[in-house]
């Protein structure tokens, strides 16, 4: 077989003139039957373990929290939660879908996917408010929008984990952008839930206890990424 | 590739025997050290290896590959402390080579050696790397892209510039040898 779209040769004069030792291969080869690694039947189970408990979570914590219309009209959800979730599924597609590559999307094409659904989100925010004035003018307690940001990033982390774990010690290439999409990804879908549960339409209010959030996941996710997504030193 | 992430362990020894040279070359020309070079090759097989279940069916094994031994090269050097590695002669040679240099250019090497690397060198970082992984590590531009995370586009470019700027150094020289 061919090593699934490894070429033999290339132009590479390097490789013909000079080749490891065949003590290496020994060693290779020894060292990986010493140590066992999941396939991919395995490693889906594993996945999908994650994938269902994540959205049992998810779906918990949305029962607690609930739908609150509030004195919004039906219109004003539908549109503030369908712009949070059309931006949470093309998040998803974007981050989560590598696009038939083990290395994942471009940093830019991730970079780009993040500013522009965040702005979408920040966007809707404020032409929600100003399409439904009576809702959008509402004075909002601090001590509400500081719940609410809790609750948002609260619900983030539960799919951010469940992104995130599948993918542990995959990406060398740029694992801080990656984590940072899976982040805002999290984020997004804690958005539209915010949008369901939330009563408030106030502009700050929905860019402070939703939107940021979202922004602050993305941040987490760049650290977080950083860490978890390519592990630096020897193999274990 | 398939496969060995299906659960034919036997498989293997065929990745290895497709990737390692190739690796190792890349690992050596960076690393100047046939013992590092080994060993980075070895911690690459053996990421590749504990991957095999998440590996994508239909993906590109070969960019997968020289992703992680750059990032592992990167590492090392990060904690070993940057070193600056000049081509050796062979490496130029190799460089002459790749720019389809003529006879008469050959014979000049020796001298032109010197401002090619010291050209090469000053290259911007990403040029650099992208014209060593199409024209030295022999990797498609799409290959190349997936290694470096980015577009296509933006490794033709990267590669074009540096093409062209270690172009000049070469009619430069020519033209002062009259």
């Amino acid at each position: 077989m061919s090593a699934g779209g490894a070429r033999e040769g290339g132009t590479s004069g390097a490789a013909s003139s000079r080749g490891p030792s065949p003590d290496l291969r020994a060693r290779v080869l020894a060292e990986i039957a010493r140590t066992p690694a999941p396939t991919r039947r395995a490693h889906e189970r594993r996945a999908l373990a994650v994938a269902v408990g994540g959205a049992l979570a998810t779906a918990v914590l949305f029962a607690a929290s609930g739908v609150e219309r509030g004195t919004r009209p039906a219109e004003l959800v539908a549109f503030t939660a369908g712009t949070g979730a059309l931006a949470a599924v093309v998040l998803t597609r974007v981050s989560a879908r590598a696009g038939g590559s083990m290395l994942g999307r471009p940093a830019g094409v991730l970079v780009s996917a993040v500013t522009i659904a965040v702005g979408a989100l920040a966007l809707a925010a404020i032409v929600a408010a100003a399409l439904f004035p009576e809702q959008g003018s509402e004075v909002v307690v601090a001590r509400a929008n500081v719940t609410c940001a809790a609750l948002t990033l609260v619900q983030g982390a539960v799919p951010f984990v469940t992104l995130v774990l599948p993918r542990r010690d995959g990406d060398p290439v740029h694992p801080a952008i990656t984590g940072a999409a899976l982040g805002a990804t999290a984020g997004a879908w804690a958005a539209t839930l915010a949008y369901l549960r939330c009563p408030h339409a106030a502009a700050f209010h929905c860019l402070a206890a939703h939107v940021a959030p979202v922004a602050v996941l993305a941040a987490v996710g760049a650290i977080v990424g950083r860490r978890l997504l390519w592990e630096s030193g020897p193999s274990r | 590739m398939d496969r060995y992430a299906q659960g034919d362990d036997g498989a293997f020894a065929e990745i290895y025997d497709t990737l390692a040279p190739r690796l190792y070359a890349f690992l050596l020309r960076h690393t100047r050290d046939e013992a590092k070079a080994e060993d980075i090759v070895q911690q690459t097989m053996l990421r590749i290896h504990r991957a095999r279940g998440r590996f994508i069916p239909g993906a590109e094994v070969t960019p997968w590959a020289f992703a992680i031994a750059r990032r592992l090269l990167i590492d090392q050097h990060r904690r070993g402390g940057r070193e600056v590695l000049a081509p050796t002669d062979d490496d130029v040679s190799e460089l002459l080579v790749s720019m389809d240099a003529g006879a008469d250019e050959l014979t000049i090497a020796k001298e032109v050696a010197v401002r090619l690397g010291e050209a090469l060198q000053r290259l911007p970082e990403n040029q650099r790397v992208a014209f060593e992984l199409i024209k030295q590590d022999g990797l498609s531009v799409a290959e190349a892209a997936q290694v470096l995370g980015t577009t296509v586009a933006a490794v033709k470019l990267r590669a074009h510039r540096a093409y062209e700027a270690l172009r000049a150094v070469l009619v430069e020289a020519r033209g002062g040898k009259g």
